[in-house]
This record gives C-alpha cells, structure tokens and sequence, in this order.
C-alpha cells in the first residue's frame, strides 16, 4: 500500500488567507518585519533591516536583512511548511523555518509575485526563489560571493493593492509595527532614508522624574493618538512574562462595559493595538503601552493564553497599580483626590474586592445620601449610624422624608456601592451599617399621639384602597408640606410587574401559568400609603364628614403618589385618573355651591 | 415623563456593568413607558430588562419582561417581529430565558416542558436547526431527572444538530459540554473538553468566568491542587462583582473553606451574603447557603446582612435547614432526590 501526501493548492490557500484570516492585507509588512527581525535574532549580531520602496506608478518593495539568511534545504523547507497553518501564533516558536513561509505567505494578499535571495550564515550558495500567487515558483543557485549574508525580499504588488506600497503607507506601517525595534530599521523611498526608529521611554535613562514624566506623557499621546492630555503616567513591570511598559491613567471616566484596549508588544513588535487580558479587569482607569518578551499571543493577537505566566504578570501589573495608588496617597494626595473624583467607579470596583485598598480609598469615595453627596470619610465622622437604600427606587421613595428628618440614608443603587458598603463594619466597627427599605424607614417614623383623631380617615382610606392592594399606615413626619408617602418593596414592585404581563398573556400562552407561580412567592407584599399626620390638608381630611368625598381625596392622593414614583398604573388605577378625577371636580363644583367643605 | 425620560434610564443602563444597578434603571425605563402609554417604547425597554436581567443576577425579572414581549409579538407581529434585529431578537432571547426557568421550583416541570416546547414550535416555524433548544433540554435534564440517560440523550442530539446562527457561541457551547460531563462526574473529560477554554482561545460575556468556578469541583474529585489554585486564581475575579455569578462565587468559597484559607474566605463570604437579599433563584440561593454553612462550620463569627438576622444564633444551623428546604422543593417539583442528593454530597 503506497503513502500518498495530499496536493495543497497554493492558489487557493492563498485565497483562503486574504479573504477570511487576515484582518487587513496591512499585515503583509508587519509579516515582512517578522522575519526579517527573526532572522537578526537568530544570528545574534548587530541588525540592520532596509526597506526600500521604488517605481511609479506600481512601486515596488524590497525589504533587506542581515540576519541568518535561509540554506538551500531550508528554502526547500519553508515551502513545504507552506499551509500546515495559516497563523504563526498556532506553529511552535522554535520552528524559525516555518515561521519564515507562514509569513512570506501573506505577502500574497497584496503581491502576485515574490522574490527572495538569501545567504545562510552556516554557508553554501546564495538561493533565488521566484514564486507567483498561483502557486508556481523557481529556485536557482546564485554565488555566494556577491551575495551578502542575510536576506532581501522583493515584492510586485497587485495591481489593485498598489495603495499598500505607497511611501507614506509604508512608512506609517513600518512605524506602527516596528518603531521600537533595538535595530535601525530604515525606509528609503522618493530618494531619502528616514529611519522609523524611536526608543521606548522604560529603555531610556532620564535626568529627573520629571523629565522621564514629561518623555513619558508626549510618548503615549502620540503613540496612542489622544487627543487630551492623559492625567498621569505611570511605568509598569512584571519578572513573569517579561513585561515592561507604561500605564496612562485616562483623562476622562471610561465606560466600564467598554472592552479593554492596551497597546502591546511582543518582542518589541506591535502585536495589538486592543490587547484586553494583560491586566486585572479593575484597570479600566489606565489605557497601557506595554512590551513583553515572555507571554504567548492567542490567534486573535487580541488576548494572551491564559497560563500561569500571564496570571503572574496581570498580579504583578496589577500591584504596580496599587502601589501607585498607595504612594499618591502619600506623597501627593492632591492628585490623588483628583484621580478618585475621576475615576471614583474603578476604585469603588477595586476597593469591593480588594481590603488593603478598600482600607485606603473608603474615606475618599463619594456617595450619594439623603444629605447631598459626601464623601464617605465625612459620612462617617458625622454619622454613627449608616443606612443605605440597595436601589435607587428605595431611595427616591425615602429621600425626601429622610433628609427633612436629618437622617442619613445613602443612595446604594449605584454598582458596587452595596458590596462596599456590606464590608464596612469590618473596617470600622464602631459604624452600625445596614441596608433598609422603605417600610424600615417608616417605621422609625414618628407614632402619631392623637390618633383618635384619624380614625375615620385611615379606616375609610383602609376600606377604599384594598381595592388596590395598598395597606394604609399614619404616622407623623417631615416635611409637613408631604400629605402622603407611598412606600413599596421589591416584592411588592415585582408582584406588579407580574401582573402587568400575566394580563398580556393569551388563553393559550405557555407563560400565564408560570407567571402565576412565580408571583405566587410575592403574593402578600403589599405596597404602604402612609399618611402624614403633620400634614394641614391630612388634618383636614380627617375632619371630612362626607365619605364621598373622602373617597375621592384618598384615590386622588394615592394615584398622586403612584405617579410621582414612576409607579405604572394599572387599568383600574388609570380609571381613577380619568373618572376620579371628573368625579372630584364636579364634587367640588357641587359643594362650591353650597358652601365648600374642603376649604 | 417623557418618551426622554425611557430612553435617558436606557442609555445610562447600557453604560453600566451587568448587576443590580443596571437592572433597576432598565425596570424603572420599564414602568415609566408603561405609565406614558407608549406600547413601543414599553417593548424596547422590556428588552433591555430581559438582557439585563439575565446577565444581572434576576433571570426572574427577565421571564416577566419576555412573557410580555412574546404576548405583545403573538398579537401584533407586524410592529414586534419575533426575529427582529440584534439586540431585539425574541427567538434568541427564548434561550435565556427558557433556560432559566427550571432554576425556581415554583415552576412546574410542565411548565419547564412547556417553555421548551414553545422554543421547539418557534424555531421550527422559522426553519431554524433546534441545536441550541436540544442544549437546553439537556441542561434541564441534568437539573431535574435523576436518570443521567436522559440529559445525554439531549447531549447527542444537540451535538449532531446543525450549528446556524442561532447556536450559542463556540465559547458557551464548549462549556455547555463541560458543565454535561462535570455533572455526570466524567471529570477527566470535562477538563480535557474546557482546554479551548482555560487556555483563551475562547471567551464571551459569561465564558469562561463559569468554568473556571465549575472545574473547581472536578479538580477537587481528581485531587489535583495545583489545577485548584489556578482555577480559583484566575476564575475569582472574573465572578466577583456581579451577582449573576451567586453560584460561582460559593464555588469559590468552597474551595478556600476546603483548604483553610477562612480569612481569605471572609469577605466572599460577605458579598455572597449580600448577593442572596435578592435573588430568587433558588437554584444559586441554595448552593450559597450550603457554602455559607461549609463557612460557619468552622467555627468562623462574622456579621450578618439584615435580611439574615435570623441565622445570626445559630448560622450553621440555619443555613443547613434553609438550603435544604430548597433542596426538598425542588426534589417534589422534580419528582425524585436528585438535588437533596447532590447537596447531600456538599463538602
């Protein structure tokens, strides 16, 4: 039985290549410099790499190294390397050949032909290798002589990709992916040689901080194109993985739903402009520019294998950021007030889960309470007793009331404000912390002295508003000006959203049912009208002898609150806005006649 | 309240990380559209709720909005088409949803049928591969049938059906599987099947942030503790600040109570307390009060949340009776001791 080897068309993995693997043919250049700064590498010497661009109007690119060039048999190699993956991140790192042929690959994107003449340092001839985009080639022995060691490829570009040759291209290309290269890498075209290199500030020596500082910010504000002036600088480090490179803390409060996006690169080439595992998920304060020599790039070049180096690095990268933060707080806690005003959603998330700086940050962050937005350093100094509303509909229900009582009740409907606030007791255990709803807070209202007075009222208001599912309390409170305050909980929300969508459903609707259990659990949480006993027109009420227009004042109030709570009405309370509402004017209208009884 | 006042809560609740938080601001976008009588605006922000909530910690909000949604899609499918755009697509959002039904055991297993049933006739309606809902039956199974021939039944067809656009991402998929072997303990398998996963060649929104805290429970049967630490290493944060992942984050505390770290466990231990004020998935509610009493059986004192004032005389007491009154629920939904068993088995 005879082994055959399939016949790869190289027409037709090319194809599959520029039209589904690549994200732009602009990698063709960036796969050019691959090689030719693996190839310096892999002879250890002083490197050098041209890139010259010539001709009009098809110009054509040549890309010359002095690295360790390629022997015959390895030529012969490459080629049959040729389609055993598309990718260099899924090939094994030492296989230098491979890579090379991965890499000359692409440059069929943009090129119907390629040439390359090498010299391999371990000796033998100078090759030719001539190879079209439909898979034909030719190999040919040049003297090694007049050859020099190292490598130049020659590109012809389709005519339709001529645009990817043009000398403003290639050098913003071969500046994008290989400015900071250690090696001069120099493009020569329209008759000049410009050298595209620039050394990163972290392998620069600095006079001062400032000046470092100074290098630091211009750097990232042109590498990383913003437009305003980051807000600070700071250079980050990790042993694992090799990491070295700079954090810009951002100048504006970053949406943290946005992926993150660091600029980073592998071996001092750019790998990706929105690399997003690299650092702790807390760090959506900083955008970074970041090289490492020791971590693995995934196929999408966006994110890194998620091994052990990368756990250590991200750790390590992460306590850089810490110890910045610790150190603002000591040496410049001006900025450091500056920095938390801004970017107070990414230290509420990195303090609700981290206790040295939880520790270190409580007192700065801001809240918003019943007594205006404080910082909770203040909360606390004033206050003994913290209550926090967990969303912000219990709050809204009880703002009012709370703060016309002093009383301090914080907004915690904000992310991460409950998880902090549920570990503040650890910290300071003379704080008495609790979450409270609605019905918690009314409780701790005033009991009313002459209740007997409102008998009628609250046993009328009781009778009238079962209808509605709304218990009825009194109680007396400020502000006076409040006649009635509606309070309900989650419970009591969820069962009238329930019953919102239960009357949707159809006969036939596989939901109905389920919605019925599903409230069956919040089926006794009951919304509260508390009326105020404080209040002049409360007092009023409770002297009404007509129980007509008791009815119609208690319904006007209650559709009243349910309105100022965003509360949606159901049909039977949107009928009390529309016939109640009739009713009480011609009530009204009728006793205006004869005298007015709510005057 | 103004058709500005909907879409103003809507964009604020985008610009925030799935939670609580967000959740409120898509329910108050809810009820405020509702109360201006403007059915169209109620639909969208329905549909922002059903993915908030889903993703946020109160799938029970999302069956309530998405039960409205495919009422108001059956009588008008003109104006609420049920495949609409991405972002508004009912059919897609059948999948969270029914997917969450059978974690309450309020719900009944016909009425788990039955949502299930109803994503079979849709899918089939739109000619579309019923790959994802032969997924979710089988997830169900693993919940609800002690037989494990069932769910790997469902786990066949689901991986010989067609993938189409419908189908959960490479990520979810690859995890779907994993949790399939992890709950028949073919742990062996579920590592070697969750390799695209620990090693990022796969991601979404909840993937691997799962799979990482379900591993811990095949890298404790297999005894392998260096796997352990690098799964609690890496998998914690991904799940610690939202409480959508309820569940996880007690796998989590699971783990460290298992290996002594208890002041490492203290604080999770706090914000899994808090996540439990409101939830009602029993199913997460019920794994957090059994790892809270793993916590307490320690010997551990730590303060309460208000809502748990109850167990504060006797916490190992009072977590072990409640997770096992939700246990015993939905073992008579169920029909047989499928979860009071694996509870049972709770370290």
């Amino acid at each position: 039985m005879a082994e055959h080897r399939f016949q790869i068309h190289l027409g037709g993995i090319i194809d599959l290549l520029s039209n589904h693997l690549y994200s732009s043919p602009s990698v063709y250049l960036r796969e050019l410099l691959q090689n030719a700064t693996d190839a310096i590498r892999a002879r250890d010497t002083e490197g050098r790499v041209t890139i010259t661009v010539a001709g009009a109007p098809r110009p054509q690119l040549t890309i010359e190294d002095n690295g360790i060039g390629l022997t015959e048999d390895e030529v012969h190699r490459f080629l049959s390397t040729i389609g055993a993956s598309s990718k260099r991140e899924d090939l094994d790192r030492t296989d230098f050949i491979g890579q090379f042929g991965i890499g000359l690959l692409s440059c069929f994107v943009v090129s119907e032909e390629i040439s390359v003449l090498t010299r391999s340092a371990k000796g033998g001839p100078a090759i030719s290798w001539r190879g079209r985009a439909d898979g034909s080639y030719v190999i040919e022995e040049r003297d090694a002589e007049t050859t020099p060691i190292g490598t130049t490829v020659h590109l012809i570009p389709k005519p339709e990709m001529v645009e990817w040759f043009a000398a403003d291209k290639v050098r913003e290309l071969a500046t994008k992916f290989g400015a900071l290269l250690p090696f001069p890498i120099v493009v020569n075209a329209e008759g000049r040689d410009e050298s595209i290199n620039e050394i990163p500030p972290w392998r620069r020596k600095f006079e001062s901080a400032s000046e470092a500082r100074e290098a630091s910010l211009e750097f990232g504000k042109r590498l990383l194109d913003s437009p305003i002036e980051f807000f600070d600088v700071l250079p980050l480090k990790s042993k694992a993985g090799d990491v070295e490179g700079l954090a810009y803390v951002l100048p504006y409060s970053p949406s943290p739903t946005a992926p993150a996006a660091h600029r980073v690169y592998l071996k001092d080439m750019l790998l990706s402009e929105k690399a997003d595992n690299l650092l702790p998920r807390w760090a959506f304060f900083v955008t970074c520019v970041l090289n490492t020599n020791g971590l693995r790039p995934t196929a999408s070049r966006e994110s890194f294998y998620e091994d052990e180096a990368l756990a250590d690095a991200r750790d390590m990268l992460g306590v850089a950021l810490r110890n910045y933060l610790i150190d603002l707080q000591e040496n410049d806690p001006l900025r450091l007030e500056a920095l938390v005003a801004l970017h107070y959603r990414a230290i509420k998330a990195l303090a609700a889960q981290d206790d040295d700086l939880f520790a270190l940050f409580i007192d700065l962050l801001p809240f918003e309470t019943s007594m205006g937005r404080m910082k909770f350093g203040e909360i606390r100094q004033r206050y003994l007793e913290i209550r926090y509303a967990p969303s912000v509909d219990v709050f809204r229900q009880i703002a009012q009331v709370a703060s016309a009582q002093r009383m301090l009740v914080i907004n915690a409907g904000y992310s991460y404000d409950p998880d902090l606030l549920a570990r503040v007791h650890e910290r300071f255990p003379e704080l008495t912390v609790q979450s409270v709803d609605a019905t918690d807070l009314t409780g701790a209202l005033g009991d009313v002295e002459d209740g007997e007075v409102f008998v009628e009222l609250i046993t009328q208001a009781t009778r009238v508003l079962a209808d509605y599912d709304c218990d009825v309390d009194l109680k007396r409170f400020a502000p006076p000006e409040l006649p009635v305050l509606y309070v309900t909980g989650e419970d009591a929300t969820f069962q009238r959203a329930i019953e919102v969508s239960r009357r949707a459903q159809s006969e036939e609707s596989v939901w109905g049912g389920m919605l019925d259990n599903l409230g069956a659990e919040t089926k006794d949480a009951r919304a509260v009208l508390v009326f105020n006993a404080a209040n002049p027109l409360v007092g009023r009420l409770a002297r009404v002898s007509d129980d007509e227009a008791l009815r119609l004042s208690v319904q006007m109030l209650y559709v009243q609150a349910l309105l100022l709570g965003h509360h949606a009405l159901r049909p039977e309370e949107m009928s009390l806005l529309n016939v109640g509402l009739l009713d009480l004017i011609e009530w009204g209208l009728s006793q205006s006649r004869g005298g007015g009884m709510l005057q | 309240m103004t058709q500005a006042d909907v879409e103003a809560l809507l964009e604020e609740a985008e610009d925030l990380p799935y939670g609580p938080p967000r959740t409120e601001r898509c329910e108050e976008a809810v009820r405020v559209a509702d109360t201006i009588h403007d059915e169209g605006l109620s639909y969208d922000a329905r549909i922002a709720l059903i993915e908030s909530a889903v993703f946020g910690g109160s799938p029970q909000k999302a069956i309530v909005a998405f039960a409205w949604c495919v009422a108001k899609s059956d009588a008008d499918p003109d104006r609420f088409p049920e495949r609409g755009g991405w972002g508004t697509d009912l059919l897609w959002m059948h999948k969270w949803v029914a997917g969450q039904v059978h974690a309450y055991p309020q719900i009944t297993r016909a009425q788990v049928t039955s949502a299930l049933d109803d994503m079979e006739q849709r899918y089939t309606r739109h000619g579309l591969s019923l790959r994802p809902l032969y997924q979710l039956r089988m997830h169900a199974a693993l919940e609800m049938d002690e037989d494990g021939e069932v769910a790997h039944e469902h786990f066949r067809k689901w991986q010989w059906a067609k993938r189409d656009s419908y189908a959960d991402c490479q990520a979810c998929e690859t995890h779907s599987a994993v949790e399939f072997y992890i709950k028949r303990e073919q742990h062996e398998r579920a590592f070697d099947t969750a390799r695209p996963l620990l090693e990022g060649r796969q991601a979404c929104a909840e993937v691997p942030h799962h799979t990482y805290a379900m591993l811990l429970i095949s890298a404790r049967a297999l005894g392998r503790s260096d796997d352990l630490e690098h799964l609690h290493r890496v998998g914690l944060p991904l799940v610690r600040s939202n409480p959508d992942f309820l569940r996880h984050l007690a796998l989590h505390v699971d783990h460290l109570v298992s290996t002594g770290n208890l002041a490492d466990a203290a604080p999770l231990v706090a914000t899994m307390l808090e996540w439990t004020r409101n939830t009602q998935d029993f199913d997460s509610r019920m794994w957090a009060y059994a790892s809270a009493k793993h916590f307490f059986s320690k010997g551990v004192k730590a303060r309460l949340p208000t809502h748990l004032s109850a167990a504060e005389a006797d916490p190992v007491a009072y977590f072990d009776r409640e997770s096992k009154a939700i246990a015993a629920r939905f073992d008579e939904r169920n029909g047989n001791a499928l979860i009071s068993t694996r509870l049972a088995a709770h370290p």
